[in-house]
């Protein structure tokens, strides 16, 4: 086991100071890793889960890194000013910071949204990219927010049930206001912007080597029909995806925290040599 | 019958609540009376139920009754499946 240490630091992206994690190897035997996290409370509930996976690679001689979007975590700015085309735009310099401490190529482990924020790497840099790994990834956009605008109608309904419906919370985004949802302050840009975002936009000179691994209740239920509509796609149009499965709880969305050290074991295999 | 079961599985799993599971029945309260049972909580177990039977859940269809007790949501699936 290699020994690593965590560097915290601040980067300076196009809106504010962006938080990074470090994970610095003594010795260093892989590629870099690039964590792009999941969205708002997903983000949160997974943050164990990723910065374990963090750690066990860089006892494996990978240097990891993670960091927080503008508006979220450690990062300055507050949610409610956060958009999709500042997360895309600080991209960039967050991979010109790996690139520079590390002169090789890349790996990538994206989480849920963190997946849809791959289809904006640009192209410059997709030649730097050997593997991609995604957890669960979210095929559209559209269905994240609509599952993120369900957590104010469940709280709406448990609480003081004022019959709020989908409809009110979508007029009011479409009349350029914030809505508040468990907590966070979403920006009407950041909803339709990702609301516009799916997984097939995605180059497929990004996925030359990328794994699907998808956390499944049980052996007989496989990876659900419409990811597996997304992938066949993705490699009609020349993406090179193999699809692993991993029997668990969807530790981003259940109430304590449970840890699925399936899932680390996979990824280990798949982003060391 | 198998509903049943299945709806309570998904509820383990979704509210972790480990052999307590085993012990629900369709009298058992759910919002109010689990503690766990918060608005992720609703959420996680209407997708799960979404993506377990293949069906879509319309927003206006579910009230704080479907959640009530395992009974209420029981019926609830039923009437969709």
């Amino acid at each position: 086991m290699i020994s690593y240490t965590r560097q915290p630091y601040y980067l300076e992206g196009t809106h504010g100071k962006l938080f990074c994690i470090y994970f610095s190897p003594s010795e260093i035997s892989q590629h870099p890793v690039l964590i792009f996290s999941p969205f708002a409370e997903e983000m949160n509930k997974s943050r164990r889960m990723l910065s374990q996976q963090a750690a066990q690679l860089a006892e494996m001689g990978a240097p990891v890194l993670m960091f927080d979007y503008f508006g979220t975590g450690d990062s300055e700015g507050d949610f409610a000013d956060a958009s999709w085309e500042i997360w895309v735009s600080d991209l960039s310099i967050i991979i010109n910071w790996l690139l520079e401490s590390n002169t090789t190529t890349f790996n990538i482990l994206a989480m849920r949204m963190g997946a849809l924020l791959t289809t904006r790497i640009s192209p410059s840099f997709h030649k730097f990219i050997n593997k991609v790994v995604y957890w669960q990834p979210v095929t559209s956009g559209e269905l994240l927010m609509s599952q993120f605008y369900r957590l104010k109608l469940a709280s709406d309904m448990l609480g003081k049930d004022s019959g709020l419906t989908l409809k009110d919370i979508k007029n009011q985004l479409q009349d350029n206001q914030h809505v508040e949802i468990a907590g966070y302050s979403l920006n009407p840009a950041l909803a339709q912007e990702l609301s516009n975002t799916k997984l097939q936009q995605i180059e497929s000179s990004v996925l030359k080597d990328a794994y699907w691994v998808e956390l499944i209740n049980s052996e007989e239920k496989p990876v659900p029909p419409a990811s597996q509509r997304v992938i066949d796609s993705l490699c009609e149009d020349g993406a090179n995806i193999h699809v692993k499965t991993v029997i668990g709880s969807q530790f981003w969305s259940v109430v304590e925290l449970v840890d699925v050290p399936q899932m680390h074991a996979i990824t280990n295999q798949l982003l060391t040599r | 019958m198998a509903v049943l079961d299945e709806v309570k599985s998904m509820l383990g799993d979704v509210l972790q609540i480990g052999d307590r599971t085993d012990t629900l029945t369709e009298a058992s309260g759910l919002i109010g009376v689990v503690p766990e049972f918060d608005s992720m909580a609703v959420v996680s177990v209407m997708t799960a139920i979404e993506e377990h039977y293949g069906i879509l859940i319309d927003d206006d269809e579910v009230s704080a009754e479907t959640f009530e007790t395992v009974g209420s949501l029981v019926s609830f699936v039923e009437s969709k499946i």
